[in-house]
């Protein structure tokens, strides 16, 4: 993907850019608003990474001018105003997602993820294979070395969710928002009640465990 | 309009003062004129008498008599020698000086277009050598003018009454538009439209009180404005480097190269950094809430689906910690006028209080009932309870109480559901749940008027 980046603050800037290089994607970067702005408007990138603060023009009439132009890119805004309004107000102006700093790089990669995988969500899928574990997704039942693993509807969802991403970092931000609907956080062990009911399920009773925890970043499923 | 009765009362009765002193000014006035007409009367005929012509005063005595016939003047000769009476006057015991004589009981009166005069006489005696002389003129005049005078004063307080009665209520309903704008631009402030001004031009006391009303709103806009600037400055100023850091050590975290003790601990350190942002947003989300320059969002919530849905995600954490999450909310569906996010994240910290304050195994209860006033939430538990000296303190933020210095937690989860609360027109109120505590949050609200209220 070729991804552009604006942000003014250049060491956050140069994470970012290495860690989506890291991942095989083409980045640019400016610094300034209305050069962002010029350079988006050639249509050349996949997906637009805006800071909501910057100099000459804001994040935000960037978004608005990329929308006026009927430019189809999917946009991110990365800002450090996290009020629900602050929120609200971006995706309202046609953002896809919405970051606020400080986030966790791995979360950015599983947006990426989620909006670059949108349009091939139509296919009809009907199970998922991870190593020895699948999961239908019909009858809702997942199977690991032969055995029938019962799941709950949330642990369903959850599972699904890790077999759709296998090896990538999901954080609790992620989790919340796809399997529970919330946009906030509870700051309740809800998350982590449910990962170690899974965990029970699926890794407890067999030889190697897929669903890891990592520590201040989140939750990988990896066979 | 209070004002305006109070006037009109205040006009009617200095109108009735002054109809009543100037009544007794003319009263006293032609009174003390028809003494003195009397008096100068008697001293005429005295005159004559003075000079020893008996028959002279007989006659004139009897000509005046003749001259006045209504009867509103008497006159009366007293013979010294023999006690016979000449005249109109017909006394019964002859006297000096000025008395005044009632008819009937002092003599009998004469009639007057067919009546009895019934007014009293004033009348004037003068002893001379031959015997006395009295005149008497009744004060007929005087009482009638009295009545004109009531009549008139009555007609007078009837004009006050409706004048100023009429001014009063244009004055009042003049004034009480321009109080009712400057409530309603109060009320619309109070909600968070600080744009609004009262913008009275009038020249009175009032539009004195409404020009430095405006004035405090221009200072009061710009500091909130300046509020609003400062936490933005301080959310990018904070954030930023917080960000760097992150990202600085996240990479760390991940690496298969970084052994895994360290990358546990700065595992420790990212969580760290996540759990000041969030105290972060939360101070952030709190100030907004209390300033009042949150935007409200005001959508219809059905509490019964919220209920339902905090208890479906928290019940499995409650279980997990050896607690039990009981759900109790009637039939149908409650619903307020509110923000959807918020109302989800106050029952959220009241239900996760709860379950973390509570020595295991408690028994937690979420219930929603639908009041004459609005629906009430609440969250039980029969936990330890907080002591009724603690249990507004609890509401302040980064409170924490001794008994639950152990138990994770920044102090503001309370404190934002208050705000929350607030924020809805909600009353908080913590009780006793003997045992435990009992949250509850009562709307005072139909379903539309979040907005109006």
């Amino acid at each position: 993907m070729r991804i552009l980046i604006a942000e003014d603050d250049a060491e956050a800037a140069r994470y970012v850019m290495r860690g989506l290089q890291g991942e095989g994607h083409g980045v640019d970067h400016l610094a300034h608003g209305r050069d962002a702005l010029a350079q988006a408007m050639t249509g050349d990138y996949d997906l637009l990474l805006l800071d909501r603060m910057l100099p000459g023009l804001d994040g935000l009439s960037i978004l608005r001018a990329v929308r006026a132009a009927k430019l189809p890119v999917p946009v991110i805004l990365l800002t450090a105003m996290g009020s629900v309004e602050d929120r609200v107000t971006g995706l309202r102006a046609g953002a896809d997602d919405y970051m606020v700093k400080p986030f966790a790089f791995v979360e950015l990669l599983a947006r990426i993820d989620t909006i670059s995988r949108r349009p091939s969500l139509r296919d009809e899928v009907l199970g998922l294979t991870v190593g020895d574990l699948t999961l239908d997704l019909l009858t809702r039942e997942a199977r690991r070395e032969g055995q029938s693993i019962e799941l709950q509807p949330r642990e369903f969802l959850l599972l699904k969710h890790f077999m759709e991403r296998p090896g990538r970092v999901q954080t609790r931000t992620i989790l919340l928002e796809t399997v529970w609907g919330l946009h906030f956080d509870p700051k309740t062990s809800v998350v982590e009640t449910h990962i170690s009911r899974l965990r029970a399920k699926i890794d407890k009773p067999f030889a190697k465990p897929y669903l890891t925890t990592l520590h201040g970043v989140g939750y990988v499923l990896q066979p | 309009m209070r004002f305006a009765l109070s006037l009109s009362a205040v006009f009617v009765i200095a109108t009735f003062a002054a109809g009543g002193l100037s009544w007794l000014f003319v009263s006293q006035e032609l009174s003390r004129r028809l003494q003195t007409d009397v008096q100068s009367a008697a001293g005429a005929l005295a005159g004559i008498a003075e000079a020893g012509d008996r028959t002279d005063l007989s006659e004139q005595i009897t000509a005046q008599a003749r001259a006045v016939r209504d009867g509103a003047t008497l006159y009366a000769f007293v013979d010294g020698e023999t006690g016979k009476i000449t005249g109109s006057l017909q006394l019964a015991a002859p006297f000096e000086g000025a008395k005044q004589l009632s008819p009937d009981r002092d003599f009998p009166p004469p009639l007057s277009s067919g009546r009895p005069h019934e007014d009293p006489y004033l009348a004037y005696g003068i002893r001379t050598p031959l015997g006395w002389v009295i005149v008497a003129h009744d004060t007929q005049g005087i009482v009638e003018t009295g009545e004109i005078m009531v009549r008139a004063t009555g007609a007078a307080t009837v004009a006050a009454l409706i004048l100023s009665l009429g001014l009063a209520l244009v004055i009042a309903r003049r004034t009480g538009a321009r109080i009712g704008r400057m409530e309603s631009v109060l009320d619309a402030i109070g909600n968070g439209n600080l744009a609004r001004r009262i913008g009275d031009t009038g020249n009175d006391d009032l539009a004195d009180l409404a020009r430095r009303v405006d004035l405090m709103l221009d200072r009061l806009q710009r500091s909130i404005a300046a509020i609003r600037q400062v936490s933005t400055d301080v959310a990018h100023d904070l954030r930023a480097p917080l960000a760097r850091l992150r990202m600085r050590l996240e990479p760390h975290a991940l690496s298969p190269a970084v052994p895994g003790a360290i990358r546990a601990e700065i595992g420790q350190a990212l969580e760290d950094i996540d759990g000041i942002s969030a105290t972060f947003d939360a101070i952030l989300r709190l100030s907004r809430l209390e300033s009042g320059t949150a935007e409200a969002r005001s959508e219809t919530v059905n509490l019964t689906a919220l209920t339902q849905s905090v208890h479906d995600i928290l019940e499995p954490a409650a279980n997990d910690m050896g607690h039990s999450l009981m759900l109790d909310s009637g039939p149908g569906n409650v619903t307020v006028t509110g923000d959807q996010d918020l109302l989800m994240q106050a029952l959220v910290n009241l239900v996760d209080n709860a379950l973390r304050h509570c020595p295991p195994p408690a028994r937690v209860t979420l219930s929603l009932r639908e009041g004459p006033h609005g629906p009430t939430l609440a969250v039980t538990d029969d936990g330890p309870g907080i002591p009724a000296a603690d249990r507004a303190r609890v509401l302040d933020r980064f409170v924490r109480l001794d008994a639950s210095r152990t138990v994770p937690g920044s102090g503001l989860g309370l404190s934002l559901v208050a705000a929350i609360a607030r924020h809805h027109g909600a009353r908080m109120s913590l009780t006793d749940n003997h045992p435990g505590l009992r949250v509850s949050l009562s709307f005072r609200q139909s379903a539309q008027d979040l907005t109006s209220g």
